[in-house]
């Protein structure tokens, strides 16, 4: 299992250990890349060919033009680059030994966090759908809870089912160790009645 | 017309500023992985400085009044 002790997020508990941090799977961050990667291409390739066709970027002052806007263009692609980035990164699932947080950043400005309960869970579904998410194993992870009629989901993360799993176990764990508790006040209370 | 294109050259500065602080900001505060971020974050501001500085320095190398006396269309 991964070590998590470098990661912290806002909001955690003293107490709280995270489990797992969860990002979308790669192929989702490549797709948006792919427009990325356009530019970049179109960025190396003007910078090389265009001289070689116009002869007039040879003169000075067009030259000094043409660094500028190739420049201005690559500061663009930096931007965009990181804006994806960003919105990649700090789009997480973090489970705890807890809760379930659910952080989802759209764009810079706007940042949503929601989280669950590990004894609010209720029933855990995976959706893998489609030739490439079948063959690189990634896919929704859907989390209904007790209390709440919306679900709960984890958009496009890798090994689903890996994830599934180890909700579901510490889920139990957690449901156990409320059990455990419960018995054991129900022991002391019984106890104390009979010596009374 | 030079105005013009130095007005709008520095509203575009000024939206590479905000945006790159809006990324810096994000990413000191909200970052989870301490070390990550670490690299993360002068690679950032290193390089954008140095792409702001070299566009600005290019920006004011042209000869902005030649390239516009030579423009086929005159405003």
């Amino acid at each position: 299992m991964p070590d998590f002790t470098h990661y912290h997020f806002l909001g955690q508990k003293p107490n709280e250990k995270i489990l797992l941090v969860v990002h979308r799977h790669w192929f989702n961050i490549l797709s948006q890349f792919f427009v990325v990667f356009l530019m970049l291409f179109l960025f190396i390739g003007t910078y090389l060919y265009l001289p070689l066709v116009f002869s007039s970027l040879s003169n000075p002052i067009n030259a000094d033009l043409f660094y500028f806007l190739e420049n201005l263009f690559f500061m663009f692609v930096w931007i965009i680059f990181f804006l994806i980035w960003v919105d990649y990164y700090f789009d997480v699932w973090i489970v705890t030994d807890q809760r379930i947080v659910n952080i989802e950043q759209k764009g810079l400005f706007s940042r949503v966090v929601s989280e669950l309960e590990l004894e609010n869970i209720q029933d855990i579904t995976t959706d893998v759908h489609g030739v490439i998410p079948t063959f690189l194993n990634y896919g929704n992870l859907f989390v209904q809870t007790a209390a709440e009629k919306e679900r709960f989901i984890f958009r496009n993360i890798p090994d689903p089912y890996g994830v599934k799993d180890l909700v579901m176990n510490l889920q139990k764990t957690r449901e156990h160790k409320e059990e455990e508790q419960f018995g054991e006040l129900i022991r002391k209370k019984v106890h104390h009645n009979e010596i009374g | 017309m030079l105005f013009l294109i130095l007005a709008l050259y520095a509203i575009l500065v000024i939206l590479f500023i905000i945006t790159a602080f809006f990324i810096v900001y994000h990413l000191s505060k909200y970052s989870l992985n301490s070390s990550l971020n670490k690299i993360m974050l002068p690679i950032f501001i290193i390089l954008s400085a140095l792409l702001l500085l070299s566009n600005v320095l290019l920006f004011f190398s042209i000869n902005w009044n030649s390239l516009l006396r030579n423009l086929p269309v005159s405003f």
